[in-house]
């Protein structure tokens, strides 16, 4: 067999250049696949429409990007149904002409009201994936009936009639508009996948009838969780303090946090949780990034808002000191030893002893005499750094000492603040 | 042990309480009805019919539970203060139950300090230390919220994002508390303490005249004392506040001033003794700093809760603040802290978390995220023994 890409290109790929949404029409047609061919057939022109997606995506224009979508669609099909596709019976079940496919045009004149309803469809799948702030994905599902043909009508409202109960046409075209998109047929269900707008829409089946009028099957209501606003992040030492602003009615988040390095860390919360507890993340000293979803429940599965995210900086090392005494008693505790520990790998470290006289911890370097000075220091965890000192007589008690960590910059130093103090 | 009423400040011995009759007829007997209560209306200002009250009789060192009303003959069961007739908790008087005085100068924000940290002690606390945290009054939160959400545990903390109004000053030095009971399991018994905050009016403080009023103070037995570090110059400077985020001028050591002079007063203490009550002096609004500090600033590191109150991290935390009040210039608070308090601890908090809209008096749309508040309840009750200590 032979692929006539100039062919497939005016026929098949030009008139979807202007849709929008997902692409509409016969799924065999956009294969190129015949009711007469074989498997191998069917699997050696998959093989080159896909080929002629690749090349043609690449490009510019309304043409490549059909193809574009032509192989998001058909990574999905793949992934769900595989080398199924390759069995001439799949694709026997799908709709065979365009006319089948574009199934949810309404006819211009209202037919007169129909007498024996058709079986309305019970229950409606539909679940929602943000695909950015304004729009999303529907993917819907039903349980194909054995007479009429389905459609699906998108509506801020659920209809006025109970389930089961015969419309007319007029009545039908007045209720929402009509989802249009590629249906496929996967053993008794029928599915179909539509862009459509953020927020939430009450999605109805009407079984048709003849006269265009049709049966009400069970709305089902869904949509894109409304994302969170203005996320911000605290670091209060080891752990991150998460805010964020409530998209009206919901209640729920999945917070996840993804440090550069170790295992990701997931929670979810309620809006009650994070109202009495705040929502902390034990960060540690790495940083990542952390994404709120906004969370809604519904009884076909959760609906997922577009994420938000945010960047948590790391903190540099800790480091700990002590000045423990180390003369005997004559001393009168002014021989100590300045003994340092850190818990990462430090370089070019600069450390500034000082010692201030009275009852006030020295704030700053500058608050008072500087004892030691060391620059250029490599500390290395597991291995203290020590170094004896002496505090001269003239200081009269009580004063502090105090270790100043001067470059680099960001460490954290753990003071002891009991042996700091000289009284 | 005499402790406080609660909701009157007057010294009692909770073994010698007394009993409201319940209105129970008794055989052969006209039950009592309510009526008015001169000593109630007196004290407590609440000028409506109750049922009567009576003194039970003694019985030694024994904790009596119920009384007869000589009157009606009816048992009653109902605890009251013997001075205000309010009644009481049936636990009242079996455990440390210490008036915790709070007091600061206007705008300070301690009603907002005191409504997140009546949150936090609903909802977690007991959690953490294994109690039965409990709200048994909050007539004040009632009035200034209508008793809309308070009492109502889902309630939103500050409906609509709206901090309160400014708390009306008190009438005749009175204001109804808010009253907790924590009931906790200690070796073989339960104790319960009853926790007691009183919410001042910042004007109560900006004159003499009104601190005289402030009974509440000498009955207290313990103090938290809310300073606004934007009233403090240097601190003020290293951030960019609107003008509309401190109203006055007032230096924060005129208000320790009056505090303590009230302190003294009461307590009949002269000059030459220290005050010798805990006191608890939180810098609130501590947020505001976060930024020029930076993350590794030690006031901006939050202690690892537990079922203690970390004593190494507390007398850390004092050690930083007054270091901070010095680098400030603010020598002054902590000198007259020092020369005047046998006991007191700084404290860094922040109740809200983020800055408010000050000109509007609304929350930041993020919500609140309290910071450190909980930690001067916590040393004050680990002083009285109600939570350990550790560190």
């Amino acid at each position: 067999m032979s692929f006539d890409s100039k062919a497939y290109l005016r026929d098949v790929v030009n008139p979807l250049r202007d849709q929008v949404g997902a692409l509409p029409g016969d799924l065999a047609r956009h294969y190129g696949v015949e009711p007469r061919m074989t498997g191998a057939d069917i699997a050696e022109q998959l093989d080159r429409v896909r080929e002629f997606w690749e090349q043609r995506q690449g490009g510019s224009g309304a043409a490549a990007r059909v193809c574009a979508r032509m192989l998001d669609r058909d990574a999905q099909l793949r992934r769900e149904h595989g080398d199924r596709m390759h069995d001439p019976d799949w694709w026997t079940d799908l709709p065979s002409t365009p006319d089948e496919a574009d199934d949810f045009e309404e006819e211009e004149e209202p037919p007169p009201p129909v007498s024996r309803p058709a079986p309305h469809v019970e229950r409606l799948r539909v679940t929602v994936t943000a695909e950015d702030s304004d729009t999303a994905i529907a993917h819907i599902a039903w349980r194909t009936p054995p007479s009429g043909r389905v459609s699906i009508r998108r509506s801020p409202v659920p209809p006025v009639w109970p389930p089961g109960a015969t419309v007319r046409a007029a009545d039908l075209r007045a209720y929402g508009e009509p989802l249009a998109g590629d249906r496929l047929t996967v053993g008794p269900e029928s599915q179909i996948a539509v862009r459509v707008p953020g927020g939430a829409h009450v999605y109805t089946p009407f079984t048709l009838d003849d006269q265009g009028g049709g049966v009400v099957g069970e709305p089902v209501s869904a949509g894109v969780a409304g994302s969170v606003q203005r996320l911000r992040a605290r670091r209060t030492g080891s752990e991150v303090v998460l805010s964020w602003i409530w998209p009206p009615s919901i209640n729920l988040v999945d917070v996840t946090f993804t440090p550069a390095d170790g295992p990701q860390w997931r929670r979810r919360m309620t809006r009650g949780e994070v109202a009495e507890q705040g929502c902390r993340i034990p960060a540690g000293a790495s940083g990542g990034r952390i994404t709120v979803c906004a969370v809604t429940r519904t009884r076909d599965g959760d609906l997922l808002s577009a994420p938000r995210s945010v960047t948590v900086e790391p903190v540099a090392g800790k480091l700990a000191y002590r000045l423990p005494k180390v003369g005997g008693p004559f001393s009168r505790g002014r021989s100590r030893m300045l003994r340092v520990t850190v818990d990462d790998l430090c370089e070019g470290v600069e450390l500034r002893l000082v010692v201030a006289l009275g009852t006030v911890m020295p704030a700053r370097p500058d608050a008072g005499q500087t004892l030691l000075r060391f620059t250029g220091l490599t500390l290395e965890p597991g291995a203290p750094w020590e170094v004896p000192f002496t505090v001269p007589r003239r200081l009269a008690r009580p004063y502090w000492l105090r270790c100043f960590v001067t470059r680099p910059r960001g460490i954290r130093v753990v003071d002891p603040i009991d042996e700091m103090r000289v009284s | 042990m005499n402790v406080a009423c609660p909701y009157c400040y007057e010294r009692i011995n909770p073994r010698r309480l007394w009993f409201r009759c319940t209105g129970r007829k008794a055989p052969g007997r006209p039950a009592c009805v309510p009526q008015k209560d001169p000593a109630r209306k007196e004290l407590t200002g609440i000028d409506e019919l109750v049922l009567p009250s009576f003194p039970a009789p003694g019985y030694g060192l024994r904790v009596v539970n119920s009384a007869v009303h000589d009157v009606c003959h009816a048992v009653s069961g109902v605890k009251v203060c013997p001075h205000c007739h309010s009644r009481m908790p049936p636990s009242f008087g079996e455990g440390r139950s210490p008036l915790i005085a709070m007091a600061g100068a206007p705008h300070t924000g301690k009603s907002v300090y005191l409504r997140i940290l009546a949150d936090q002690l609903r909802h977690g606390m007991g959690l953490r230390f294994g109690a039965d945290v409990r709200l048994i009054g909050d007539e004040q939160f009632a009035n200034t919220t209508g008793r809309a959400d308070f009492l109502d545990p889902a309630g939103d903390l500050f409906p609509g994002g709206q901090l309160y109004a400014k708390t009306q000053p008190a009438a005749e030095g009175r204001r109804d508390p808010i009253v907790f009971a924590w009931r906790q399991r200690r070796l073989a018994r339960y104790d319960t303490t009853l926790l007691s905050f009183f919410d001042t009016a910042g004007e109560d403080l900006s004159s003499m005249s009104t601190v005289d009023n402030l009974r509440y103070l000498g009955a207290a037995d313990a103090l938290i004392l809310l300073l606004d570090p934007f009233l403090i110059p240097r601190a003020r400077d290293q951030i960019n506040l609107p003008k509309s985020a401190y109203t006055t001028n007032q230096s924060t050591v005129d208000v320790l001033n009056r505090v303590t002079d009230n302190l003294r007063e009461s307590r009949h203490l002269g000059g030459r003794k220290n005050i010798p009550i805990p006191v608890a002096v939180v810098f609130a609004k501590i947020d505001a700093f976060f930024d020029v500090w930076g993350d590794i600033h030690p006031l901006v590191q939050r202690p690892e809760p537990g079922p203690y109150y970390d004593e190494a991290s507390g007398r850390t935390t004092h050690e930083y603040v007054r270091s901070q009040l010095a680098d400030w210039g603010a020598h002054d608070v902590d000198n007259h802290l020092a020369h005047n308090y046998k006991n007191f601890r700084y404290f860094a908090v922040s109740a809200l978390g983020a800055e408010p809209d000050y000109d509007n008096d609304i929350i930041d749309p993020n919500g609140v995220r309290p910071f450190r508040v909980d930690e001067p309840l916590l040393w004050l009750l680990s002083q009285f023994g109600v939570v350990p200590g550790r560190g």
